[in-house]
Protein backbone atom coordinates (compact mmCIF):
# COMPACT_ATOMS: atom_id res chain seq x y z
CA UNK A 1 0.00 0.00 0.00
CA UNK A 2 1.80 3.22 -0.57
CA UNK A 3 1.24 6.44 1.31
CA UNK A 4 -1.19 8.60 -0.96
CA UNK A 5 -3.87 5.12 -0.33
CA UNK A 6 -2.86 5.28 3.48
CA UNK A 7 -3.10 8.89 3.49
CA UNK A 8 -6.45 8.81 1.83
CA UNK A 9 -7.72 5.71 4.00
CA UNK A 10 -6.61 8.13 7.28
CA UNK A 11 -8.48 11.11 5.85
CA UNK A 12 -11.82 9.00 5.26
CA UNK A 13 -12.09 7.56 8.26
CA UNK A 14 -11.53 11.05 10.19
CA UNK A 15 -14.75 11.98 8.89
CA UNK A 16 -16.81 9.33 10.59
CA UNK A 17 -14.43 9.01 14.29
CA UNK A 18 -14.34 11.90 16.61
CA UNK A 19 -14.93 9.66 19.81
CA UNK A 20 -11.61 11.46 20.88
CA UNK A 21 -13.02 14.98 20.71
CA UNK A 22 -16.10 13.37 22.80
CA UNK A 23 -14.39 11.79 25.44
CA UNK A 24 -12.03 14.66 26.56
CA UNK A 25 -14.69 16.98 26.51
CA UNK A 26 -16.26 14.01 29.05
CA UNK A 27 -13.18 14.33 31.15
CA UNK A 28 -13.05 17.71 31.63
CA UNK A 29 -16.89 18.01 32.22
CA UNK A 30 -15.91 15.74 35.33
CA UNK A 31 -13.24 17.65 35.64
CA UNK A 32 -15.18 20.94 35.73
CA UNK A 33 -18.35 19.42 37.99
CA UNK A 34 -19.95 22.12 39.83
CA UNK A 35 -17.88 25.12 38.92
CA UNK A 36 -20.29 27.84 37.72
CA UNK A 37 -19.91 29.79 34.38
CA UNK A 38 -17.86 32.43 33.85
CA UNK A 39 -17.89 34.47 31.16
CA UNK A 40 -14.47 34.83 29.02
CA UNK A 41 -13.46 31.88 31.29
CA UNK A 42 -10.56 29.88 29.14
CA UNK A 43 -9.48 27.38 32.01
CA UNK A 44 -10.60 25.22 34.61
CA UNK A 45 -11.28 28.05 36.94
CA UNK A 46 -14.47 28.62 34.99
CA UNK A 47 -15.29 28.31 30.96
CA UNK A 48 -18.26 30.08 28.79
CA UNK A 49 -19.41 27.85 25.83
CA UNK A 50 -16.75 28.85 23.40
CA UNK A 51 -14.09 28.63 26.24
CA UNK A 52 -14.38 25.31 26.71
CA UNK A 53 -14.71 24.29 23.85
CA UNK A 54 -11.59 26.07 22.58
CA UNK A 55 -10.23 24.16 25.55
CA UNK A 56 -10.55 20.64 24.79
CA UNK A 57 -9.96 20.90 21.32
CA UNK A 58 -6.46 22.70 22.54
CA UNK A 59 -5.92 19.29 24.73
CA UNK A 60 -6.16 17.37 21.76
CA UNK A 61 -4.42 19.63 19.06
CA UNK A 62 -2.07 21.70 21.28
CA UNK A 63 -0.45 22.82 17.92
CA UNK A 64 -3.82 24.45 17.08
CA UNK A 65 -5.01 25.09 20.44
CA UNK A 66 -4.45 29.05 20.94
CA UNK A 67 -5.90 29.68 17.42
CA UNK A 68 -9.10 28.34 17.64
CA UNK A 69 -12.04 31.33 18.37
CA UNK A 70 -13.44 32.41 21.67
CA UNK A 71 -16.47 33.26 20.35
CA UNK A 72 -19.49 30.75 19.76
CA UNK A 73 -19.95 32.82 16.09
CA UNK A 74 -15.75 32.79 15.30
CA UNK A 75 -15.84 28.76 15.97
CA UNK A 76 -18.84 28.56 13.32
CA UNK A 77 -17.46 30.63 10.97
CA UNK A 78 -13.65 29.05 11.28
CA UNK A 79 -12.85 27.33 7.93
CA UNK A 80 -10.96 24.30 10.00
CA UNK A 81 -14.45 23.04 10.23
CA UNK A 82 -16.93 21.63 7.85
CA UNK A 83 -20.77 22.25 7.79
CA UNK A 84 -22.78 18.69 9.14
CA UNK A 85 -26.36 17.96 8.71
CA UNK A 86 -28.13 17.23 11.93
CA UNK A 87 -29.16 13.53 10.93
CA UNK A 88 -25.36 13.30 10.32
CA UNK A 89 -24.02 14.38 13.36
CA UNK A 90 -21.55 11.71 15.21
CA UNK A 91 -19.55 12.59 18.85
CA UNK A 92 -17.16 14.95 18.51
CA UNK A 93 -18.91 17.56 15.58
CA UNK A 94 -19.46 20.73 16.92
CA UNK A 95 -23.55 21.87 17.84
CA UNK A 96 -24.48 25.92 17.51
CA UNK A 97 -27.47 27.26 18.73
CA UNK A 98 -28.53 30.39 16.90
CA UNK A 99 -30.41 33.69 17.65
CA UNK A 100 -32.77 35.91 15.45
CA UNK A 101 -30.60 37.35 13.18
CA UNK A 102 -28.67 34.09 12.44
CA UNK A 103 -25.95 34.24 14.53
CA UNK A 104 -24.25 31.58 16.76
CA UNK A 105 -24.58 32.74 20.52
CA UNK A 106 -23.86 28.87 21.89
CA UNK A 107 -21.60 26.04 21.39
CA UNK A 108 -21.00 22.98 22.68
CA UNK A 109 -19.74 19.65 21.46
CA UNK A 110 -21.80 16.27 20.53
CA UNK A 111 -20.81 13.24 22.77
CA UNK A 112 -23.27 10.61 21.40
CA UNK A 113 -26.22 10.37 20.11
CA UNK A 114 -28.54 11.25 22.87
CA UNK A 115 -26.35 14.12 24.39
CA UNK A 116 -24.28 17.13 23.89
CA UNK A 117 -21.73 18.77 26.02
CA UNK A 118 -21.04 22.52 26.71
CA UNK A 119 -20.80 25.55 29.80
CA UNK A 120 -24.32 27.19 30.20
CA UNK A 121 -25.06 29.45 32.28
CA UNK A 122 -26.93 27.84 34.45
CA UNK A 123 -25.22 24.86 35.49
CA UNK A 124 -21.07 25.43 34.26
CA UNK A 125 -20.09 22.24 31.71
CA UNK A 126 -22.65 19.52 31.67
CA UNK A 127 -24.16 17.00 29.64
CA UNK A 128 -27.64 17.84 27.64
CA UNK A 129 -30.05 15.94 26.54
CA UNK A 130 -30.93 16.93 22.50
CA UNK A 131 -34.33 16.45 23.26
CA UNK A 132 -33.80 19.73 26.44
CA UNK A 133 -37.02 21.52 25.96
CA UNK A 134 -35.27 24.83 26.12
CA UNK A 135 -31.78 24.32 24.00
CA UNK A 136 -34.00 22.32 21.29
CA UNK A 137 -36.08 25.51 20.94
CA UNK A 138 -33.25 27.33 19.18
CA UNK A 139 -32.39 26.72 15.47
CA UNK A 140 -28.62 24.91 15.34
CA UNK A 141 -26.11 24.00 13.13
CA UNK A 142 -23.16 21.47 13.08
CA UNK A 143 -19.95 21.44 11.82
CA UNK A 144 -16.89 18.85 12.35
CA UNK A 145 -13.10 19.55 12.40
CA UNK A 146 -11.69 18.72 9.12
CA UNK A 147 -7.77 17.86 8.39
CA UNK A 148 -6.97 15.88 11.79
CA UNK A 149 -6.34 12.22 11.93
CA UNK A 150 -8.49 9.53 13.49
CA UNK A 151 -5.35 8.06 15.31
CA UNK A 152 -4.77 11.77 16.68
CA UNK A 153 -8.78 12.22 17.64
CA UNK A 154 -8.86 8.80 19.45
CA UNK A 155 -5.72 8.89 21.27
CA UNK A 156 -6.08 13.06 21.87
CA UNK A 157 -2.74 14.26 20.65
CA UNK A 158 -1.25 15.56 17.22
CA UNK A 159 -2.99 17.20 14.17
CA UNK A 160 -2.35 15.43 10.71
CA UNK A 161 -0.49 18.29 8.74
CA UNK A 162 0.93 17.63 5.24
CA UNK A 163 0.91 14.04 5.69
CA UNK A 164 2.99 13.15 9.01
CA UNK A 165 1.61 13.89 12.98
CA UNK A 166 2.62 16.91 14.14
CA UNK B 1 2.25 -2.63 64.01
CA UNK B 2 0.34 0.54 65.92
CA UNK B 3 0.17 2.21 61.95
CA UNK B 4 -1.28 -1.09 60.85
CA UNK B 5 -4.04 -1.49 63.19
CA UNK B 6 -4.64 2.23 63.21
CA UNK B 7 -5.34 1.97 59.26
CA UNK B 8 -7.35 -1.42 59.48
CA UNK B 9 -9.45 0.57 62.17
CA UNK B 10 -9.69 4.25 59.85
CA UNK B 11 -10.42 1.56 56.75
CA UNK B 12 -13.33 -0.01 58.64
CA UNK B 13 -14.82 3.17 60.46
CA UNK B 14 -14.55 4.87 56.43
CA UNK B 15 -17.48 3.49 55.26
CA UNK B 16 -19.51 4.35 58.17
CA UNK B 17 -18.53 7.85 58.37
CA UNK B 18 -19.61 8.20 54.28
CA UNK B 19 -23.13 6.80 55.09
CA UNK B 20 -23.63 9.45 58.07
CA UNK B 21 -22.37 11.81 55.60
CA UNK B 22 -25.03 10.93 52.97
CA UNK B 23 -27.69 10.25 55.64
CA UNK B 24 -26.71 14.20 57.24
CA UNK B 25 -27.18 15.34 53.72
CA UNK B 26 -30.41 14.01 53.15
CA UNK B 27 -31.72 15.11 56.12
CA UNK B 28 -30.32 18.66 55.79
CA UNK B 29 -32.11 18.65 52.19
CA UNK B 30 -35.38 17.19 53.97
CA UNK B 31 -34.97 19.88 56.40
CA UNK B 32 -34.32 22.69 54.33
CA UNK B 33 -36.77 22.00 51.18
CA UNK B 34 -40.07 22.39 53.25
CA UNK B 35 -42.26 20.61 50.54
CA UNK B 36 -40.90 18.67 48.06
CA UNK B 37 -43.90 19.96 45.33
CA UNK B 38 -43.53 23.90 44.15
CA UNK B 39 -45.11 25.83 41.77
CA UNK B 40 -43.36 27.60 39.13
CA UNK B 41 -44.64 31.37 40.30
CA UNK B 42 -42.92 34.10 38.30
CA UNK B 43 -39.52 34.82 36.11
CA UNK B 44 -37.34 38.01 35.75
CA UNK B 45 -34.35 38.88 33.88
CA UNK B 46 -32.73 41.47 36.45
CA UNK B 47 -30.19 41.96 33.97
CA UNK B 48 -32.11 41.71 30.45
CA UNK B 49 -32.90 38.21 28.43
CA UNK B 50 -33.40 37.34 25.32
CA UNK B 51 -37.24 37.46 23.83
CA UNK B 52 -36.51 33.73 23.24
CA UNK B 53 -36.05 32.96 26.31
CA UNK B 54 -38.29 35.09 28.02
CA UNK B 55 -40.99 33.60 25.75
CA UNK B 56 -39.34 30.14 26.44
CA UNK B 57 -39.83 30.20 30.29
CA UNK B 58 -43.47 31.95 30.62
CA UNK B 59 -44.92 29.11 28.62
CA UNK B 60 -43.83 27.04 32.25
CA UNK B 61 -45.53 29.23 34.76
CA UNK B 62 -47.69 27.40 36.77
CA UNK B 63 -46.38 24.20 36.39
CA UNK B 64 -45.13 22.25 38.83
CA UNK B 65 -41.16 21.94 39.93
CA UNK B 66 -41.01 18.41 42.13
CA UNK B 67 -37.51 18.03 44.14
CA UNK B 68 -36.61 15.70 47.07
CA UNK B 69 -33.12 14.34 47.61
CA UNK B 70 -34.40 11.03 45.58
CA UNK B 71 -36.58 12.98 42.72
CA UNK B 72 -36.07 15.51 41.04
CA UNK B 73 -38.50 16.85 38.29
CA UNK B 74 -38.88 19.98 36.20
CA UNK B 75 -40.61 20.14 32.67
CA UNK B 76 -38.66 22.81 31.53
CA UNK B 77 -34.99 20.67 32.36
CA UNK B 78 -33.54 17.73 31.60
CA UNK B 79 -34.84 14.40 33.18
CA UNK B 80 -32.07 12.69 34.80
CA UNK B 81 -32.39 9.30 33.81
CA UNK B 82 -29.65 7.99 36.46
CA UNK B 83 -28.76 8.99 40.29
CA UNK B 84 -29.92 12.91 41.32
CA UNK B 85 -27.49 14.47 44.05
CA UNK B 86 -28.65 17.64 45.83
CA UNK B 87 -25.47 19.56 47.47
CA UNK B 88 -26.91 22.11 49.36
CA UNK B 89 -24.32 24.62 51.13
CA UNK B 90 -24.52 27.90 52.70
CA UNK B 91 -23.16 30.59 50.59
CA UNK B 92 -22.96 34.72 51.76
CA UNK B 93 -25.25 36.71 49.64
CA UNK B 94 -22.15 38.77 48.18
CA UNK B 95 -20.15 35.67 47.05
CA UNK B 96 -23.33 34.37 45.01
CA UNK B 97 -23.94 37.49 43.76
CA UNK B 98 -20.28 37.29 42.53
CA UNK B 99 -20.91 34.31 40.98
CA UNK B 100 -23.50 35.38 39.00
CA UNK B 101 -22.61 38.24 38.00
CA UNK B 102 -19.32 36.80 36.34
CA UNK B 103 -20.99 34.58 34.36
CA UNK B 104 -22.23 37.65 32.04
CA UNK B 105 -20.59 40.06 30.06
CA UNK B 106 -23.50 42.85 30.94
CA UNK B 107 -22.69 45.96 32.79
CA UNK B 108 -25.50 45.90 34.74
CA UNK B 109 -25.60 43.78 37.89
CA UNK B 110 -27.80 41.48 39.94
CA UNK B 111 -28.00 42.58 43.16
CA UNK B 112 -29.76 41.49 46.33
CA UNK B 113 -32.51 43.90 45.96
CA UNK B 114 -33.36 42.76 42.63
CA UNK B 115 -33.59 39.02 44.19
CA UNK B 116 -35.47 40.29 47.07
CA UNK B 117 -32.86 38.65 49.74
CA UNK B 118 -32.28 40.35 52.47
CA UNK B 119 -29.90 38.19 54.44
CA UNK B 120 -26.35 38.33 54.71
CA UNK B 121 -26.25 34.43 54.07
CA UNK B 122 -28.08 32.41 51.80
CA UNK B 123 -28.91 28.56 51.48
CA UNK B 124 -28.06 27.39 47.98
CA UNK B 125 -27.77 23.97 45.77
CA UNK B 126 -26.61 22.06 42.96
CA UNK B 127 -28.81 19.25 41.51
CA UNK B 128 -26.70 16.52 40.23
CA UNK B 129 -27.03 14.14 37.81
CA UNK B 130 -24.88 10.67 37.81
CA UNK B 131 -25.46 8.45 34.53
CA UNK B 132 -22.56 5.50 33.99
CA UNK B 133 -19.64 8.24 33.06
CA UNK B 134 -20.62 11.20 34.73
CA UNK B 135 -21.62 13.49 37.55
CA UNK B 136 -22.55 16.62 35.70
CA UNK B 137 -25.00 19.27 37.05
CA UNK B 138 -28.32 19.55 35.66
CA UNK B 139 -29.98 22.67 37.94
CA UNK B 140 -28.68 25.42 40.12
CA UNK B 141 -30.65 26.71 42.81
CA UNK B 142 -29.41 30.35 44.20
CA UNK B 143 -31.71 30.86 46.76
CA UNK B 144 -33.66 28.03 49.16
CA UNK B 145 -35.58 29.62 51.44
CA UNK B 146 -38.64 28.36 53.48
CA UNK B 147 -41.31 29.50 51.46
CA UNK B 148 -39.27 30.25 47.65
CA UNK B 149 -36.88 29.00 45.68
CA UNK B 150 -34.79 30.81 43.11
CA UNK B 151 -33.45 29.43 40.55
CA UNK B 152 -31.21 30.47 37.96
CA UNK B 153 -31.53 29.73 34.60
CA UNK B 154 -29.81 30.50 30.86
CA UNK B 155 -28.82 34.13 30.31
CA UNK B 156 -28.86 35.24 33.89
CA UNK B 157 -32.60 34.74 33.87
CA UNK B 158 -34.21 33.80 37.52
CA UNK B 159 -37.33 31.57 38.24
CA UNK B 160 -39.47 32.20 41.05
CA UNK B 161 -41.30 29.02 42.82
CA UNK B 162 -43.66 28.79 45.32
Amino acid sequence: MNIGAIMATTESTVIINGNGIATKANEVTNLMSGKPYVYGGKNTNGFDCSGFVSYVLGQLYPHSGNSYSTTANGLMTDCGFTAIDAQDKQPGDLIFFLNAANVATHVGIVYDTDHWIGSQTSTGVAKVKFTNPYWSSKPQKFRRIVNTSTTAMNLGRGRFVEGAFA
Amino acid sequence: MIRKLLLIAFLCLLPIEILKADAASEILTESLLSKSHWKFSKVSCPIGCSEHTKTFLKKYVDTELEISPQQFKAPFLDQCSGATRIEIKDTPVSSMLDEINKSSASKRKITALNLGLQAKSISSAIVFCKDEHTEFPIARFISIEPKRLLMLFEEQSIIEFR
